[in-house]
């Protein structure tokens, strides 16, 4: 069994929109001055332990415009470009980032079937609207948030879905820039 | 100047909500240990009015643990001030009822000698947010999506930058934040 595992920049707030600046967001760009090194290895970390990434269509659409023409020593952006993309949209005809599939319809379905094949991690990045759908199937198995150290008061949030959901803490872990990575898994007791 | 703090548990999508804090042993000491560190506790009606119908007879409760009590004796003793235009009287051991301006008060109150004061209720929390008049936050995460409530980040500020002091986990699956107002970032710089 795979695990999908929804990994996002978050304000202490719960906003998610634009952390890195590159869509039209206001505060776009929040999660720039607190970058450092302990962060780019956690998300290098993370990236070489997953298998695939499933995208909503607008994530996908900023990635697709940005990963093919980027390149570096340690071989980040080549693992975004070779790892099998799943984007979830009725609306998207053509994908044409490399490896990448449509899901357009069953998409609960098909997606349990993902999970169902063994292998590495399925990371959900960015995706709000995608997020939403997977809470409410329970598709989600965990919640990996770094969080920093910024109110905003305004942009898309997380978590909005109405109803109670437990989880169980698996890590929490201050970086030295003041950023705090949280690690929940549901608590389906 | 004396500093303000607020402590509060949240959920983690950000809801003030201490009907699902998990009120353990743990829990308790920390805010017994945080009180150490009082000359003061400020509060709002609601939260008052909460506290009081409690707190007083904890040390007879038969059904309260030894954390409990503990944190009992220790906020039953702290001069303690509720800011109300509404109430009458205020009956808890050690109460001052203030109906003037809670915010004017309070920066006398800062303004003074003496050692840290700290701030219960929503409210009163949040208009004290807004003018950045408070100076410690103590989140503490409670290990649950909520769904819906009362946002301790209600939207009505700009956006602030704090400084990430410490983190702590309970066995609870609890995370305590603690942050300082970021002074060199207070206004945007």
């Amino acid at each position: 069994m795979r695990n999908i595992v929804v990994t996002e920049f978050l304000t202490v707030d719960g906003v998610m929109e634009d952390p890195g600046g590159s869509e039209e967001f206001k505060h776009g760009g929040w999660t720039r001055p607190y970058w450092n090194d302990e962060i780019g290895k956690f998300k290098f970390d993370e990236l070489m332990a997953a298998g695939a990434h499933l995208l909503g269509r607008v994530t996908y659409q900023g990635f697709a415009a940005a990963w093919p023409t980027m390149k570096d020593e340690e071989g980040f952006a080549d693992r975004m470009n070779s790892l099998p993309k799943y984007v979830v949209s009725r609306t998207l005809k053509k994908a044409e980032w490399n490896n990448s599939t449509i899901i357009s319809d069953d998409v609960v379905d098909k997606i349990s079937g993902l999970k169902q094949k063994s292998g590495q991690d399925i990371l959900v990045a960015g995706s709000a609207t995608l997020i939403q759908t997977l809470m409410q199937h329970g598709l989600i198995d965990e919640y990996r948030l770094l969080v920093y150290p910024v109110v905003l008061e305004s942009g898309k949030r997380l978590f909005k879905e109405r109803g109670m959901i437990p989880l169980k803490l698996v890590e929490a872990r201050p970086f030295s820039s003041g950023v705090v990575l949280l690690r929940y898994q549901p608590d389906r007791k | 100047m004396r500093k303000l703090i607020f402590s509060i548990n949240i959920s983690l999508d950000g809801f003030a909500d201490h009907t699902v804090a998990i009120a353990d042993d743990e829990l308790h000491k920390f805010y017994t240990d945080q009180l150490n560190t009082l000359d003061t506790v400020l509060f709002g009606r609601v939260t008052y009015q909460l506290f009081e119908s409690y707190w007083p007879t904890a040390p007879g409760d038969p059904n309260a643990t030894k954390s409990m009590v503990e944190f009992a004796h220790k906020i039953n003793a702290l001069p303690k001030i509720v800011f109300s235009k509404s109430l009458q009287g205020a009956g808890w051991n050690n109460t001052q009822l203030v109906k003037g301006d809670a915010v004017e008060e309070i920066i006398n109150l800062k303004q003074g000698i003496g050692k840290s004061m700290s701030v219960g209720g929503i409210r009163l929390a949040q208009s004290l947010m807004k003018l950045s008049l408070i100076d410690e936050y103590w989140l503490l995460v409670q290990p649950i999506i909520v769904g819906e409530g009362r946002r301790l980040f209600a939207g009505e500020s700009d956006r602030r930058d704090l400084k990430l002091v410490d983190t702590k986990s309970f066995h609870s699956g609890v995370v305590v934040l603690h942050y300082l107002l970021d002074e060199k970032k207070k206004n945007g710089g």
